[in-house]
């Protein structure tokens, strides 16, 4: 089996609360299945090559880490599109999705412009917004997930991709909304920060489906991360 | 005469509450209401010094008004936990006259850092230590830059600060106030190269730039620099340096020093509590000696005897560079041990949220203890953390059910280090089980 590429965007700069750890979900898994992988970092003021990849990550950020690498990101925006466009596998979680719409507040009041991939824009509140989040997924209604917020900024705009539906916690914005995250061709975002894989092993489950073809068996053993995200969904009380 | 009232009712009911167990809060929210600027209206005969930051604050207020009363001081000083306004106003009530003077020589209040604003806008610390700031309890907190600009707003422009220049973050605090820098040289157990997951200034603060480092402490504390735009460790005021962590001494200028808890949190927080005495007004020797003498609260850390083995409980909250302290200090014992995890929801919020835990620098355990037992409502988060970090199943053990730990304890060897990383005041569930 060909090498699978793993860009990890900013890890230097969009770092906080375990986010990497989505990308050792990954490493480990793919070590367990014996398919060679590499992961390959960029960082503020280095270039890289959407296409060059199988997986773009991107972590959450701190709201002036995030204005920093935003001005970089941008002359990538057409490259990036078009990745996406061309089903490229892409997932961010935290405030990182910002930098894929149309535009969002940074820490000091600019407004700072996205790739324009997505509608959405980012209004900042300088309030943090805490919350567990339980949620069906857009691609398997099936699946039921766990993940945590931490945000100083909600999006604005009508959220015509959602990754989720919520059935408790916060959605997208400040107003009560079921709808979270954004889930187009292979894009994965969401403001669900942390090791959001490791919590939600059906989740990892999808994203090595994409990454590599129906056709490969993922034959590992998960039973722990189920067991653990089956108590924690149960410590909720679900309609 | 509403702040008069407010004393005699937060009194009265602060002596009631001696005798039926209540918050330490009380009294003081009561305060606040009926007097809600009750804070900026005590007048205090001596200074105040505050102190906050995401780790150390408890214990390095607790050495500073130690050593001021080791030096024949009067020193007010709110109690462990009471550090937000009502906690403050507490402490104050307690100790005013009826007409609303503070007679002390000093007031010394340990201080959240969300809340600094907010006591702040009452009332005018004369210093202000910032023990480091860090990622810390993600469900209160934010993120440390948020945290940094609360703390920011509330300093105004006559306070002295104390801040650690190895601290990348909390040393660029209100760049104009007059401050003083403390921080530790070099020592035997710094490194080279960062060995913890949990890093906070990966970037420098100010260019986002690769920040480089002379050596680390621990995390992102340290001698750094960075190359493009020249932020660094600034020359020491108060350098803490010759640290020998086995003998519990070490030099600050120089001066021998010495601490009874040889961690290298213990060393930096006396070395900050020393540079603030010496600010209050002590001389450098008088700091030392006052601080040499001080020892550690109990509530944080104790030992004891577990069915004929030597226990250890060390408490921390959803910090993971407290946690990983903890797991450093369990390492240097030189005994056979195992580690007990113990993690529950978040208090007060019932949040389920683990992700801190994946900032714990947990591999360092592999191979060095006998076994890991994941407990607590959160045991299988643990053990899911545990298997991505690389740790085979044999290593460790999940334990959900209480009643079943004590046998799963037992069936290992060594010391028990029970390293409760949930909040203060559930750890007795931990403790009774194990007995």
């Amino acid at each position: 089996m060909k090498e699978i590429v793993i860009l990890h965007l900013y890890g230097d700069t969009l770092d906080l609360y375990g986010d990497f750890f989505n990308v050792t979900c990954i490493t480990s898994r793919l070590d367990q299945l014996g398919i060679p992988c590499r992961v390959i970092a960029a960082n503020l003021g280095e270039p890289f090559d959407p296409m060059a990849a199988d997986l773009i990550y991107l972590g959450h950020g701190k709201a002036r880490n995030l204005a920093a690498v935003a001005g970089h990101f941008l002359p990538f925006g057409g490259r990036m599109r078009e990745a996406v466009e061309a089903d490229k596998l892409v997932l961010c979680t935290g405030s990182s999705r910002l930098l894929f719409g149309q535009s969002f507040q940074t820490f000091d009041g600019r407004e700072q412009p996205g790739i324009g991939l997505f509608d959405y824009t980012a209004i900042e509140t300088g309030q943090v917004f805490t919350g567990d989040v339980v949620a069906k997924a857009a691609f398997d209604p099936d699946l039921t997930t766990y993940g945590f917020i931490n945000r100083t900024a909600h999006l604005v705009g009508k959220n015509t991709h959602p990754l989720f539906r919520v059935i408790q916690g916060p959605g997208d914005g400040e107003a009560p909304d079921d709808l979270e995250g954004t889930f187009y061709h292979n894009f994965f975002g969401t403001w669900q920060m942390g090791p959001l894989l490791a919590r939600n092993p059906g989740f990892l489950r999808e994203i090595l489906r994409r990454l590599l073809g129906p056709e490969v068996p993922l034959n590992y053993d998960d039973a722990l991360e189920q067991k653990a995200l089956r108590l924690t969904l149960g410590e909720f009380k679900l309609s | 005469m509403r702040f008069l009232l407010a004393v005699l009712v937060g009194r009265l009911i602060r002596f009631a509450g001696r005798f039926s167990g209540r918050a330490t809060n009380l009294p003081g929210q009561v305060a606040l209401r009926i007097c809600p600027d009750f804070l900026g209206r005590l007048r205090f005969d001596g200074k105040i010094i505050a102190v906050t930051g995401s780790n150390g604050k408890t214990t390095t207020t607790n050495i500073i008004a130690h050593t001021l009363r080791q030096a024949g001081y009067t020193v007010a000083i709110n109690e462990e936990g009471s550090n937000l306004t009502a906690g403050v106003a507490t402490t104050l009530l307690s100790r005013c006259t009826l007409g609303g003077r503070m007679p002390q020589d000093f007031v010394v209040l340990e201080v959240d850092e969300r809340y600094s604003p907010l006591i702040f806008r009452e009332m005018t610390p004369d210093i202000f230590v910032v023990t480091n700031l860090f990622r810390d309890q993600v469900v209160r907190n934010g993120n440390p830059d948020i945290v940094f600009e609360k703390i920011e707003s509330a300093i105004a422009p006559s306070v002295l600060l104390v801040l650690n220049g190895d601290d990348p973050i909390s040393q660029r605090l209100a760049p104009r106030n007059p401050r003083v820098y403390f921080g530790m040289e070099r020592t035997d157990r710094s490194f080279d190269n960062s060995q913890f997951l949990t890093h906070d200034c990966k970037v420098c603060p100010k260019c986002f730039h690769r920040l480089g480092y002379r050596f680390y402490h621990y995390n992102h504390i340290g001698g750094f620099h960075c190359d493009f735009c020249g932020y660094q460790t600034p020359p020491l005021d108060f350098a803490a340096d010759h640290v020998d962590f086995a003998a519990g001494r070490f030099q600050i200028n120089g001066m021998p020093a010495r601490v009874t808890y040889r961690t290298i949190f213990h060393f930096m927080n006396t070395t900050a509590a020393v540079a603030a005495c010496v600010q209050a007004g002590l001389s450098l020797e008088r700091a030392i000696a006052g601080a040499a003498t001080f020892s550690v609260s109990r509530v944080r850390y104790d030992e004891m005897d577990l069915c004929g083995r030597k226990g250890v409980l060390m408490l921390t909250k959803q910090n993971s560079a407290s946690l990983d302290q903890s797991i450093s200090f369990a390492l240097e014992q030189p005994e056979e041990k195992i580690v007990v995890l113990y993690v529950n929801n978040v208090l007060y919020t019932e949040n389920k949220d683990i992700s801190w835990l994946y900032d714990v620098t947990f591999e360092r355990l592999r191979g060095r203890v006998n076994s890991i037992v994941c407990s607590g409502n959160r045991a299988c988060d643990i053990g899911v953390r545990l298997r991505l970090g690389g740790f085979a199943p044999e290593e460790y053990q999940v334990v959900e059910d209480l009643g079943r730990i004590k046998d799963a304890v037992g069936q290992t060897g060594g010391a028990v280090y029970i390293l409760a990383a949930s909040a203060f005041g559930d750890e007795d569930g931990i403790l009774e089980a194990l007995k």
